[in-house]
């Protein structure tokens, strides 16, 4: 899938905050979505954000494997393997919680 | 499991594979303060906050007491490394961008730093420091002058992307613009 159709699709899973604005229209990315946004360092802070993210919204593993494949990972060795690390690690977390 | 270990929070002396010193300076601060020692951490974020450690603003509670300007900035961040706190990556963080400034004394910093054991954090930060700023104080004159006496597990500190401001990846402008956050002078 090419760059700007992923955002496409990351625009079309978010969510929108009811804030009790009138004017304003606020969302936020999809905990997918957040969720591999916080792989790509996931420390010790980020590995609890997303312990919180799946207990607030259980994923399937085959949903998460799937998200993990179609990732957008940047070209920096760094966060490739920060993003690879925290592969399994993120599958038994939401294990925990299914 | 690991996984649910790894989300555990011992003391980070303890992460750091160092004996836990029970500090007298955070006993002197509890006594300043008026906290007890689970809230003194706390404390020591709104005073760093309210001194320049901008970053790191937030609504603190009411009822901690006002900063104390008895306490030095040298004495408020080594406190805030301490290995008898609970990991917390936030004290560290905030510690490094109260430091971060021409008006920190650095051979006194160099100094408590040994007598409260907190060298393996504070050398931790001078390394990262290196990478994105390798001329800023207190930071260079740590790295040559502070003694190596533990070699820290990888991971046990917080990642260098936590004590610097960056811009997004992009395809359009290539890698992020990464700056070392320095700590907010009086007047800026």
């Amino acid at each position: 899938m090419s760059h700007p159709l992923r955002i496409l699709r990351a625009l079309d899973r978010r969510l929108r905050l009811d804030l009790g604005l009138r004017r304003l229209a606020v969302f936020r990315p999809a905990t997918i979505d957040l969720i591999l946004t916080k792989m790509a360092r996931a420390d010790d802070d980020d590995l609890e954000d997303i312990q919180f993210l799946v207990r607030q919204e259980p994923l399937p593993q085959g949903r998460l494997e799937t998200a993990f494949s179609r990732a957008r990972v940047p070209d920096v060795p760094e966060i490739q393997e920060l993003f690879n690390r925290a592969r399994p690690i993120v599958l038994a977390l939401a294990a925990l919680d299914l | 499991m690991e996984t649910i270990e790894r989300l555990s929070n011992p003391p980070l002396a303890r992460r750091l594979g160092d004996a836990v010193h029970v500090s007298p300076l955070l006993r002197k601060i509890c006594q300043m303060c008026g906290c007890p020692e689970d809230r003194v951490g706390e404390w020591l974020v709104k005073c760093a906050v309210g001194r320049g450690a901008s970053h790191y603003e937030r609504d603190f509670p009411e009822d901690l007491p006002p900063d104390d300007p008895e306490l030095s900035d040298e004495e408020l961040a080594v406190a805030l490394c301490l290995g008898q706190h609970p990991y917390n990556s936030t004290f560290i963080r905030v510690a490094a961008q109260l430091l971060s400034s021409p008006r920190t004394n650095t051979p006194k910093l160099a100094r408590l730093a040994v007598m409260e054991r907190v060298e393996p954090v504070l050398l931790h930060i001078a390394t990262v420091a290196a990478r994105f700023a390798p001329e800023a104080q207190p930071w260079s004159y740590l790295l040559r002058h502070l003694p190596k006496r533990l070699a820290c597990p990888q991971n046990a500190l917080p990642h260098w992307s936590r004590f610097v401001s960056q811009t997004g990846v992009t395809s359009f402008a290539g890698g992020p613009d990464i700056k070392w956050l320095r700590r907010r002078e009086l007047g800026q």
